[in-house]
């Protein structure tokens, strides 16, 4: 049973039945379809743990092996078992997981996030050069916005936030919607590809 | 006393993920490690918790026995540590495959195509509904490419869909700037008034 057929007649039959549930009410397939989107919901937690187990696997590896910088690896795997430890025993409400979650975990993200700031500004640098008609618009439009959204913008012309919500509300959303009809024609493309098994990219990875 | 502690942890992390502005540094790798390690660890714990209220409550109180499927399913997932088993790895990553690709295709036929076409046929009265149904349809002829070359109005009509995608970019990239600005303002602010209490 290697063979990948199996697979993708079962990629079919799963795909077809939420689909047909929506597009065939006349069925009563809803039953089915709840229950196949639930078997997925659960099928993506214990993905969740493969992933928790592959990380635990490769910075053991790391630690045993004495890799550089193996004090790392023990701070990642220390700080994965207690969060899955006290989460899992006394649950996500206990004040020693909240404490991690909140004085850790968010301003640790927000950070990495907000400094993005820095690679953006440096990426603006590059991209705001009116070498072309585009990049001359791109530079417009990104300005009127920024000095729209910025207190100092109104302090220069009184319109620039209403200008900068025109472009946002039109163009902007002229542009997005054409985006947004052209992916979704090419993603009913790949989803129809994935489900007859043209598109079989999914199925690589498993050693055989 | 916690408060304090906390304050002082999000702070020493919120500076070392800073210093990766500088260089990249040991200290900002360590604090790296860690974000990671809690970013699995509590995705993990929210992934037990789906795991108990759609598999193992149902199983218990509702003997829904049919709940044993993604079960099984669930643990051929970790066959792929199984040298010659691994294959078997595939069965619940072709349900997982099947089930996204069914919400995706109806969800993407009703919410952005069906409702995105039909929000575009809007009267043309003004300039704002002349310069939508004109946008999107001069940005959708953008992305056809067989007939551009030969034909000379859909090479103005794409070249148009470009000029207003680059509108749109130049917007989304302004907002995305303000959004991350704001947010390091946030962070300096956090250090300036809860950590040194200056501000």
């Amino acid at each position: 049973m290697k063979s990948s057929t199996p697979v993708i007649v079962l990629t079919f039959i799963v795909g077809i039945l939420i689909i047909a549930e929506f597009f065939l009410p006349g069925l009563n397939l809803a039953n089915a379809s709840n229950e196949v989107q639930n078997w997925g919901v659960v099928i993506a937690a214990f993905a969740l743990g493969l992933a928790a187990v592959n990380l635990v696997r490769i910075h053991g590896r790391r630690i045993i092996l004495r890799r550089s910088e193996w004090w790392n690896s023990a701070l990642l795997l220390f700080f994965l078992f207690y969060m899955i430890v006290v989460g899992i025993i006394a649950g996500t409400d206990y004040i020693a997981y909240e404490f991690a979650f909140q004085n850790v975990m968010t301003p640790l993200g927000a950070t990495m996030y907000a400094m993005l700031s820095f690679w953006i500004a440096s990426a603006a640098y590059r991209a705001f050069v009116a070498r072309s008609i585009e990049a001359s618009i791109l530079l417009i439009s990104a300005a009127i916005v920024m000095l729209g959204n910025a207190p100092i913008g109104e302090a220069i012309w009184a319109r620039f936030p209403a200008l900068g919500s025109w472009i946002m509300d039109i163009p902007n959303t002229a542009a997005m919607r054409g985006i947004m009809i052209g992916a979704a024609i090419g993603a009913i493309a790949l989803g129809i590809r994935v489900m007859v098994g043209i598109e079989r990219g999914y199925l690589g990875g498993g050693n055989e | 006393m916690l408060g304090t502690v906390g304050t002082w942890l999000a702070a020493i992390g919120t500076l070392a993920m800073m210093s990766f502005a500088w260089r990249e540094n040991p200290f900002y790798r360590a604090f790296e490690h860690i974000y990671i390690g809690i970013g699995a660890g509590h995705a993990t714990v929210m992934g037990w918790q789906n795991i108990q209220s759609n598999l193992i409550r149902p199983l218990q109180v509702d003997r829904h026995f049919l709940s044993l499927v993604p079960l099984v399913l669930g643990l051929l997932l970790y066959t792929r540590f199984i040298k010659g088993q691994a294959y078997l790895s595939r069965y619940p990553i072709a349900v997982l495959v099947g089930v996204g690709t069914g919400l995706t295709l109806r969800g993407t036929v009703g919410s952005q195509l069906v409702e995105q076409v039909k929000a575009t046929m809007i009267p043309l009265n003004n300039i704002n509904n002349i310069i939508l149904v004109l946008g999107t349809t001069a940005t959708v002829l953008f992305f056809y490419f067989t007939a551009k070359k030969s034909n000379k109005a859909m090479g103005v009509t794409s070249k148009i869909g470009r000029y207003i995608m680059m509108i749109a970019f130049g917007a989304t990239f302004g907002n995305a700037v303000m959004g991350r600005m704001s947010m390091m303002i946030g962070r300096v602010t956090f250090l300036l008034r809860d950590w040194l209490s200056i501000l």
